[in-house]
């Protein structure tokens, strides 16, 4: 492309000074290049053509002044080049001015992708509006291809700045190019508006200008294809360098030498044309291969996919057309409704084909899944609490994957939700973008679900474990906007419930060792406090009966009778004989009456769907009991609650215990607080196969609901 | 005079069934026709001597002296039971009540309360201790208010939330919000409710739920 426009600036003036056209049955000038060669002679846009001569190119024309008098210039008698070749350039600078809209939509904030977008889109204007492309209108065709190719000579040393290396901010050479580049601007300019004579060493100075870029830029690629250090960035250099030489020496032995020799072209303009598209074509590969410019994020491989999608389209209906042409009219419409059946029955299949060819070879994408699923087996075998095992698994995924940010988000309410560990740079960014919308989001069959980050795609996967769900996995973006590819769904969603049910396994675990523990010590304190009770109730009073100190006891009776409601007291607290006599709900009925006994609190039961004397199976029940015992007790005496509402409901399958206070609550943000026995409380539930949830607000009050399966003990 | 009052008396402890034989030998009235240590015995003797009165405690090993007052009532629906217990809970009282025993009698009342129980039943009363009894008739007349407080209906959990919310005069788009669902799922809901209440209205729908006990 940069040789298509060096060989258009490069023409000498009297090639593009003019046109002719036709007017009124003779021949007079179409347009002049402003401040051109034909401009500096006289020439002027209607003037008369007394005769044309010199062959097909280029044509000495003789034009009439307005005296009358006549003089000769030299003429381009239609364009540069054919009709091909305003195709080619009229494609070229649509496809760059396509690639400049997308880099600018896509990354308006990284300064090297303005800059590739810049240069591109000076591309597109300068190969848009070349004379050979037609243009809107030659009379100021050459101006504005001045223009750009100027601004595109200015901005091609950045750009090879950017492309070798870390671009940042223009530097001092550079900006003293760019100075260079605004005096010839403002020469140029001179020259159309005062003194087109001036012209001619603009243009020796514009050719200059345009040579020192190439120059540069070419020797800052070889300059870093030398170097020795940083490897990644040798290799992209290497390729452009290889690229320029291969598109540059078939331009420079086809065309340029003939042309400067005065021989005729010895291939056709296409040749040249298709061999100069191997600069592009190698540019475009170092590119792809080696992500420069953070190009992943410019040409993002959903693009490429795209491209190639609608590059398949396009080869399948060329396709049908030419079967189409080769049956002929008869069966034509039939076998083209065929055609394109099956070509749309194809389409997905070999798209996903190409798809994976472009993975396979220009990505080259290399998921290393056994090494990562090993070492997660080896995390996991070592673990020691599910906190450290979520921030050692999560690490590891974002190495594995190369990943900007990788978070575990623990709960899936809102209010409850909580960063269990997070690796990567981005991750506060990604947090505070997802948070807000993981309670919302809907989880598609395959378990992953695809977000919208600006251009980045975030991966969301949901911990589950059997039907629980415990939080989601968020991975992404990936590093220099990569996308996901199948084999890294694919480990995601295998790693996701895996990883699930090993943090349900050891939150389990220190749950149950906590639990066992305060189960220890609870046992302990209450073996004390009976001991105590003992000794200092009805030991003594059995003493004072036995009359072991000998004294007459006054009144044995009474003695006696207090003796037995301690020791009736003491047998209710170790295991309430009403549960297992009754039945839960006459042993709620009694604990909440003793509560209201005990505490300023007013209980209530309610019962739906069952009466007093249904029974459970023992296990249930003293599960129910206990809950509710604990339930009451924080009620009163945490939350300092004035009334409590139980409530037992039996549906279809289910029982559902509820204990609702009006105590003072908390907030369940910070999940619930040590000390109200709820994993003891989850573990009893959990055994006999039910659930519990604990949900409260500062204020308003807790709601305990206990959920079990419903397993009727019915009497015989 | 008629024959004695044939009396088994059920209960674990020696002990205790010694001191009940002793006391009952004074009255010729009564005549002890067994001793039962546990349920299974107890049922042996009901089927060989035939007693109209058992005196039964409520705690033992195996089955419990409820679910034997249970299968007495059910297979021997003339005899009369006495249980003596060691807890003076009023549950315990009104679940018994409800199995259709005639009298309760704490252990540790006064030796005499025992016959004049006895008696008491025997000429077709109920012994209740009065501070429960007083309490037992006013939890009766509370649960009267609803005339089947065990029906069931096939209401799901959420359905039931629904109706207490409809209860409360919520607008389905306020139920929906605090329940977290959507006004659609409100609806399906209440449509539920309605159909499984048997009523027309939502308003029909609730007066039912109320008036059956579902919600308060």
């Amino acid at each position: 492309m940069t040789l298509v426009l060096t060989h258009l600036a490069s023409q000498r003036p009297a090639d593009l000074g003019l046109t002719l056209t036709s007017c009124g049955g003779s021949a007079c000038v179409g347009w002049v290049m402003p401040a051109g060669y034909g401009w500096y002679r006289g020439a002027r846009p209607g003037m008369r053509v007394v005769s044309v001569d010199g062959g097909d190119h280029p044509v000495e024309a003789r034009l009439v002044r307005p005296d009358g008098t006549t003089f000769s210039v030299g003429v381009a008698p239609s364009a540069v080049v054919g009709r091909g070749a305003e195709l080619f350039l009229g494609l070229a600078g649509a496809a760059f001015a396509l690639l400049a809209a997308a880099v600018l939509v896509r990354r308006p904030d990284a300064p090297a992708a303005r800059l590739f977008a810049v240069f591109a889109g000076l591309a597109a204007v300068a190969l848009g509006v070349a004379p050979a492309a037609g243009g809107p209108h030659p009379g100021w065709a050459l101006g504005v291809q001045f223009l750009a190719i100027l601004a595109f000579a200015a901005s091609l040393p950045a750009f090879a700045v950017a492309f070798v290396g870390s671009w940042n901010e223009p530097n001092r050479s550079l900006r003293l190019f760019w100075l260079g580049g605004g005096i010839i601007l403002a020469g140029y300019l001179f020259a159309v508006v005062a003194r087109p004579s001036v012209y001619a060493t603009v243009r020796v100075a514009f050719g200059l200008y345009l040579a020192i870029s190439i120059v540069s830029a070419i020797g800052l690629l070889a300059g870093r294809a030398t170097a020795s250090s940083v490897r990644p960035a040798v290799y992209e250099a290497r390729v452009a360098l290889a690229g320029i030489a291969c598109g540059a020496l078939p331009f420079v032995v086809l065309t340029l030498i003939p042309e400067l020799a005065g021989y005729p072209e010895p291939a056709p303009w296409y040749i040249t044309a298709t061999l100069s598209g191997i600069i592009p074509t190698a540019f475009a590969y170092a590119i792809l291969r080696h992500q420069l410019l953070g190009i992943r994020r410019l040409v993002h491989r959903g693009m490429v996919y795209g491209i190639t999608a609608l590059a398949l389209l396009v080869i399948l209906s060329l396709l049908v057309n030419a079967v189409r042409g080769f049956v002929g009219a008869t069966y034509s419409s039939a076998v083209t409704l065929l055609l394109v059946g099956l070509g749309a029955l194809l389409f997905d299949v070999l798209r996903r084909g190409v798809r994976h060819l472009i993975d396979r070879l220009v990505y080259r994408d290399k998921v290393d899944s056994q090494g990562l699923l090993a070492n997660m087996r080896h995390d996991l075998l070592g673990s020691h609490g599910a906190e450290k095992v979520a921030e050692v698994i999560v690490g590891r995924l974002q190495h594995a994957l190369g990943l900007e940010a990788a978070v575990l988000i623990l709960g899936t309410k809102s209010a409850s939700m909580r960063v269990a560990a997070s690796a990567g740079s981005r991750s506060d960014e990604s947090i505070a973008f997802i948070r807000p919308r993981l309670a919302n989001l809907a989880i598609p069959e395959d378990g992953l679900a695809d977000v919208w980050w600006d251009s980045d795609v975030l991966v969301v996967a949901p911990l589950q474990a059997s039907s629980d769900t415990l939080g989601f996995l968020v991975l992404g973006p990936k590093e220099k906007g990569e996308v996901f590819v199948h084999e890294e769904r694919l480990l995601i969603a295998t790693v996701a419930p895996i990883l699930a049910l090993a943090l349900r396994e050891t939150t389990l675990l220190a749950e149950l060792r906590e639990v066992s523990q305060r189960l220890i010590n609870a046992e302990e304190s209450e073996r004390a406090r009976i001991a105590l009770d003992l000794h200092d109730g009805p030991l003594q009073k059995a003493i004072l009966l036995g009359g072991l100190n000998g004294a007459a006891v006054r009144d044995g009776n009474g003695i006696a009778s207090e003796l037995v409601a301690e020791l009736r007291e003491l047998c209710a607290r170790l295991r309430p004989a009403i549960l297992d006599d009754l039945g839960l709900v006459p042993a709620l009925d009694w604990l909440l009456e003793q509560a209201s006994h005990q505490y300023a609190v007013m209980p209530s039961l309610t019962l739906r769907g069952m009466t007093e004397d249904d029974r459970l199976a023992p296990e249930a029940e003293v599960a129910l009991f206990r809950v509710t015992q604990e339930a009451v007790t924080n009620a009163v005496k945490h939350g300092q609650a004035k009334a409590i509402q139980v409530s037992l409901t039996r549906t279809t399958d289910t029982l559902a215990l509820r204990i609702t206070d009006d105590g003072k609550g908390f907030s369940t943000a910070e999940g619930v607080p040590r000390g109200l026995g709820v994993p003891g409380m989850r573990e009893r539930l959990r055994q006999i196969g039910g659930s519990v949830t604990v949900a409260s607000g500062r204020g308003d009050g807790t709601v305990v609901t206990a959920l079990i399966p419903y397993l009727s003990q019915e009497h015989g | 005079m008629s024959a004695p009052t044939k009396v088994l008396i059920v209960d674990d402890h020696r002990m205790f069934r010694e001191g009940i034989r002793t006391q009952l030998a004074r009255h010729a009235r009564f005549r002890v026709v067994g001793e039962a240590a546990n349920a299974a015995d107890a049922i042996t003797i009901m089927r060989e001597a035939a007693p109209s009165i058992v005196v039964l405690d409520i705690r033992m090993p195996g089955a419990s002296g409820i679910e034997l007052a249970r299968h007495l009532r059910s297979e021997w629906p003339d005899v009369k039971i006495l249980v003596l217990s060691g807890y003076d809970f009023d549950q315990y009282v009104r679940a018994l009540v409800r199995i259709g025993i005639h009298g309760y009698l704490l252990k540790d009342s006064p030796q005499e309360t025992l016959v004049e129980a006895l008696d008491q039943i025997v000429s077709g009363g109920v012994v209740l201790p009065p501070r429960i009894a007083s309490k037992v008739m006013r939890s009766y007349a509370a649960e009267s208010a609803h005339d089947d407080p065990g029906r069931r209906w096939d209401l799901t959990l959420r359905e039931i939330e629904v109706l207490e919310f409809l209860h409360e005069g919520l607008r389905n788009a306020d139920i929906a919000s605090h329940l977290d669902i959507s006004t659609r799922t409100v609806e399906t809901h209440v449509s539920s409710i309605i159909s499984k209440l048997g009523a027309r209205t939502r308003t029909e729908a609730v007066r039912q739920a109320v008036l059956s006990g579902l919600i308060r």
